[in-house]
Formats: structure tokens, C-alpha cells, sequence
């Protein structure tokens, strides 16, 4: 399977060529995004997974490799389907930069799910941060600018810490590699241990959006277009996420030791407290739902910090459901703020009656991120509520916080909702019913996975499976030990 | 020797540090994250640094012979790329800065704060 790397070369080919295809751009992308799509199907349906590829033939420890296990392939196939989704809104654009932009972005977010080498991984970070902060300034105006200068300020400062770490690890293992970073880690003491993984975690904070590291995440939404936001939110995010479960489940496993985990329940804490008191006074709906994406990111990291497979299974829904429903809801603003020529959910008053359809996948999706019973976030918070029970003091603090903040998220949504139900003339709006389509699909797939939650439960299980027996499935994988 | 590149490439971090959370003005901003990003380039040299190393290069039967004595080659490579990722990154933020003169009229990072976000 070596091809493999075409997921990554091809993008990055075309993001080349845009230079020159001109109005041929726009098929490009379709493609492109396809043809990793498809890629990455065939490689789930063809029954060789795990495998390992190491690229120019240096094996291993020595030379950069590409795995492909149970989570690669989810994180692949998630990464590649938001994709296809966001390119969807994506209509008027001329320039070829935002297009050459998109394929560095696509190239980079797919080499984060797939390389199994610390120094590839901060390359593919850089790579999707420079394509991010271009794609944010897009809108040329004073707020994108802005947004964007800051983003890009604020996530080289401290990727240049996670290069720092890198060079502690290498130091100190001589090695750069996941596997072989994984396999001699007890050689390690306890302090150059700590003092690495917190100079890694500061840059992987930055992409999860936790919150000392979140403050570009508003801005960054409010100021760019919807299918920057849908890139924003599923595919760098979701490479993020990869990243958060492969380097602090796998690579550095001895954390739940140290207090590394404890700081990280309380910074989670403090992120969904921040997002949830900032979404519930503000009436932009784009703002609304930055506020709110930050606010599962921290659900998520409080579930991986508590470290029981329980949570961390928990973890995995609330991204299956921050994912789907996300996307939802930015497809839903985006038909009905383009109708009604305004950000405000107040504006949107009576759109919901006349365009049902949108209103209520947009209610669904709101319902599943409350984690309300029969929607797919309820299994994440239920998990994450019964491990965090048994787990000490700490956890059961945060949890009573975070269940309070999902009532506030509840205020907010279900106000949101209701403006879009209520009784207004809007003879005038008029949206196209193809465009209710996709996030009909998507809110049919939230309430599939709340009522009958088996089939992804399998999935979940599987992706625990890898996380629990590291050594078999993962290390001596790429270290060809036996 | 080793001891005094460490100690100098942490002082340049720390001095970069101070200057990105300090300054105001942008192109100095941006500076600074050049002086942190020669701080930590100079780190990674002087891990695989030896003291009175030769070159890793293959070239005679006395180098083969004396394979212990060579500097580490890795951390150079890595910092050959982590320096091209530096300069992408400084062109690309001063081409921001260019578009934030001309938005903004201002290139203080503070020019932002009117749209009001009260994180």
C-alpha cells in the first residue's frame, strides 16, 4: 500500500497547479477532495489494515513512515468527508489563491492523521496553520486581517515550544518516532517527562481550542467565510483531535500520573465555562457557534484528561457529535443568513416556518450537543458523567460544572431555535430546497447514532481497542518486532 | 562549550518571549518570534553538538574510523527545514501586516480591539 502517499502528494500537486487552471479551479478542488474521498474508502474496504509504510524504503525508527490503523483510517475518512461537505458552500470565488490554499490545506491535515513521526507532525501543523490563516484573511476586510495576523502569531509562538520538546525528545531518546518514543519511554525521568509534554501540549492546545490558547478562535470564525469555518471547525480540528488522542494516549501514556492530566481537567473546565457564559449574551449566530465548538473541545479534552476507557469512549462520541451537528449548523446559517443578509439570529425570526426543514436539523443538532436522551451526544456526556463519578474530588467538580453549562448551551440553542419557529412574515426570503438536503442527511445520522447507538459503538470500541493494547497494535506494527 | 550554547539559546528564547508579549507594533512582534525561532534553532544544534566533533560526512578511512567523534547530523537537518518553516512563516505574516496597514491604518496589534470580543 504504498500508494498511500498519493493522499498527501496529490493536494499538493494541485495546489500547484491552481496557479494556472483559472475557472478549471473549482472542478479541481471537486477531484481532488473525491479522490482522496474514494482513496481513503478503498483503503478501509481492502482488509490490509494495519499496515506501515516507510517512504524511500528506510525502515522505521530511522527514516519517516505512514501508519494506517483502526483510528487513521476513522480520522481519515472524517477528515476527507468534511471536506467534501465544506466545498460544497464554496461558490463566486475566482481567485486561485483560495483554492491553492484548500488543496495545502487538505495535503496537510491528511499527513497530520497519517505520519507516524513527531517532526513530520509539526510540519503538517505549520503547513495547516499558514493555509488556515490565509484562508481566514480571504475576506480582506479589517476583521479577517486582523484574525488573521493574530491566529497566525499566536500558533507560531507556540509551535515553536512543540519544536523545543521535539528537540528534548531527541535528545533524550534519540529517536523521533511515535513507536520508538512509545517503547522507550520508561528510560525517561519523571521531569524531562513532564517537561516535554507540556512544551508539546502548548501548540496542540492552540488547535483544540483550549483556553488560555483560544482567544483566535472568535475572531477567526466571525471573520471569515462559512466554508472557512467548515474547514476551520472539521478538518483542522479533527486533525487536532487525532493528534490529542494518538501523542497523549499512545506516544506519552504515563501522563494519568502525573498532575499533567489534573491541570488539563481544570483548564477544560474553564474552557466550557468561558464559551458557554460567552455564547449565551451574543446575538451574532457565527459567534455563537465559535463560542460553542470551543465549548465541546473542552467536554472532549475533560473526558481524555480523566483517562478511564469509559471517558475516553465518551470523549469519542461528543467528537462523532460535535462533528456532525457543527457541520449541520453552519450550513443552516449560512442558507439563512445569506436570505436574510444578516448574522443576527434575531433577523432570522419566522425563517423556520417557512423553511422547516433546516430548522429543525438545526434543533436536532442543538439537542444532541445539549446531550439530551435519543441524540448522539447523550452517550458522550453519559459516559463521560459515570466514569467522572468514580474518579475523585477533582473530576466530580468539573463534571457538576459542566452539567450546569449544558443547560446554559441549552438556554442559548433552544432560544435560537424558537426565534426560528416564531410567527413573523418572510414572504420575501426565498432558499432554494436543494440546499436543505445535506443537513437533513446529517441531522437523520445524529438521531440514528442516539436511538440506535450499536454500529458506531463497535467502531468506538474498536478505536479503545487500539489505545489499550498499544504495544500489540500500534508499536510492534511499525518496529516489525514480534 | 556545550553549556554555553544551551544557556545563550535559552537567554535569545527568553528575550523573544519578552518581546512578543510585550510590543505592541507588529513588525517588532514579528521580530521577536524570529529571535525565539534562533534561539531554539541554536538549541537543537547544540544537543548534537560534540565537543572538538568532525564533520559527518563519509570521506576517508579516517573518518570511518573515527565515526564516535562526529557531530550529530540529525538535529542540523531538522533545523535546516525548521528554518525554511520560519521564513514561510515571517513572509507570510508581513504580508499580512502590509494588508493591516492599509485596513487598519495602524500596525498596532491593539488596532483590533474596537470590534469588541470580551474573551
Amino acid at each position: 500500500m504504498n500508494s498511500i502517499v498519493f493522499l498527501v502528494v496529490i493536494p499538493l500537486i494541485a495546489a500547484f497547479l491552481s496557479l494556472f487552471l483559472e475557472k478549471l479551479n473549482k472542478l479541481a478542488m471537486y477531484i481532488v477532495t473525491l479522490f482522496n474521498l474514494i482513496f481513503s474508502i478503498t483503503v478501509l474496504m481492502s482488509g490490509n489494515i494495519p499496515f506501515n509504510v516507510a517512504i524511500g524504503g528506510w525502515r522505521a525508527p530511522f527514516g519517516i513512515n505512514f501508519v494506517v490503523t483502526d483510528i487513521t483510517i476513522y480520522f481519515l475518512l472524517l477528515v476527507n468527508i468534511a471536506a467534501l461537505i465544506s466545498i460544497t458552500v464554496v461558490n463566486n470565488i475566482k481567485e486561485y489563491q483560495f483554492y491553492s490554499f484548500y488543496f495545502v490545506l487538505l495535503a496537510a491535515t491528511n499527513g497530520m492523521v497519517l505520519t507516524g513521526d513527531m517532526f513530520n507532525f509539526y510540519l503538517f501543523t505549520e503547513l495547516s496553520t499558514f493555509a488556515i490563516a490565509g484562508l481566514v484573511a480571504y475576506k480582506r476586510d479589517r476583521l479577517s486581517t486582523g484574525a488573521a495576523l493574530k491566529f497566525l502569531i499566536l500558533s507560531s509562538t507556540a509551535s515553536l515550544f512543540s519544536l523545543a520538546s521535539i528537540g528534548l525528545i531527541y535528545k533524550t531518546l534519540g529517536t523521533l518516532n511515535f513507536a520508538d518514543i512509545a517503547l522507550k519511554l520508561s528510560k525517561l525521568n519523571q521531569a524531562s517527562y513532564n517537561l516535554i509534554l507540556i512544551l508539546f501540549l502548548s501548540s496542540m492546545l492552540v488547535e483544540l481550542k483550549i483556553f488560555p490558547f483560544n482567544l483566535w478562535v472568535v475572531k477567526s470564525y466571525e471573520g471569515s467565510i462559512t466554508s472557512v469555518n467548515m474547514f476551520t471547525h472539521g478538518m483542522l480540528g479533527t486533525a487536532g483531535i487525532y493528534g490529542a488522542i494518538r501523542i497523549l494516549l499512545i506516544v506519552f501514556p504515563n501522563m494519568y500520573s502525573t498532575n499533567i492530566s489534573k491541570v488539563l481537567i481544570i483548564l477544560s473546565v474553564f474552557t466550557v465555562l468561558i464559551g458557554e457564559v460567552g455564547a449565551l449574551k451574543e446575538k451574532n449566530l457565527v459567534k455563537i457557534l465559535a463560542f460553542s465548538s470551543m465549548a465541546q473541545m473542552g467536554v472532549f479534552m475533560f473526558g481524555i484528561a480523566l483517562g478511564s476507557f469509559e471517558s475516553i469512549k465518551g470523549a469519542l462520541y461528543i467528537v462523532v457529535s460535535n462533528y456532525l451537528a457543527k457541520l449541520v449548523m453552519f450550513l443552516v446559517t449560512k442558507q439563512y443568513s445569506n436570505a436574510v443578509e444578516s448574522k443576527n439570529y434575531i433577523d432570522m425570526k419566522g425563517l423556520g416556518r417557512k423553511y422547516p426543514i433546516l430548522a429543525i436539523s438545526f434543533t436536532i443538532a442543538a439537542l444532541s450537543l445539549m446531550g439530551m436522551p435519543f441524540f448522539a451526544g447523550f452517550w458522550g456526556k453519559f459516559s463521560i458523567v459515570v466514569s467522572a463519578l468514580a474518579l475523585g474530588k477533582l473530576s466530580t467538580i468539573g463534571i457538576a460544572i459542566l452539567l450546569i453549562a449544558s443547560v446554559v448551551e441549552g438556554v442559548y440553542y433552544l432560544r435560537i431555535s424558537h426565534t426560528f419557529f416564531a410567527e413573523k412574515d418572510v414572504n420575501s426570503v426565498n432558499i432554494s430546497r436543494v440546499y436543505s438536503l445535506i443537513p437533513f442527511v446529517l441531522a437523520a445520522i445524529i438521531l440514528a447514532i442516539g436511538i440506535y447507538p450499536n454500529f458506531i459503538e463497535q467502531i468506538l470500541w474498536n478505536v479503545i481497542d487500539e489505545i489499550k493494547n498499544a504495544p500489540d497494535k500500534y508499536i510492534n506494527i511499525i518496529l516489525s518486532l514480534k | 562549550m556545550t553549556k554555553v550554547f544551551i544557556l545563550s539559546s535559552l537567554s535569545l528564547v527568553f528575550v523573544g518571549l519578552y518581546g512578543v508579549l510585550t510590543r505592541k507594533n507588529i513588525v517588532k512582534i514579528l521580530i521577536a518570534l524570529n529571535i525565539i525561532e534562533t534561539g531554539i534553532n541554536m538549541l537543537l544544534v547544540a544537543f548534537g553538538y560534540i565537543e572538538g566533533g568532525l564533520t559527518p560526512i563519509l570521506q576517508s578511512d579516517l573518518s570511518i574510523a573515527n565515526l564516535d567523534k562526529m557531530v550529530d547530523p540529525v538535529p542540523q537537518a531538522l533545523v535546516l527545514t525548521s528554518i525554511v518553516i520560519g521564513l514561510g512563516t515571517t513572509a507570510f505574516a508581513l504580508a499580512l501586516a502590509m494588508r493591516y496597514k492599509n485596513t487598519h491604518n495602524s500596525i498596532s496589534i491593539r488596532a483590533t480591539d474596537e470590534e469588541g470580543v470580551n474573551v
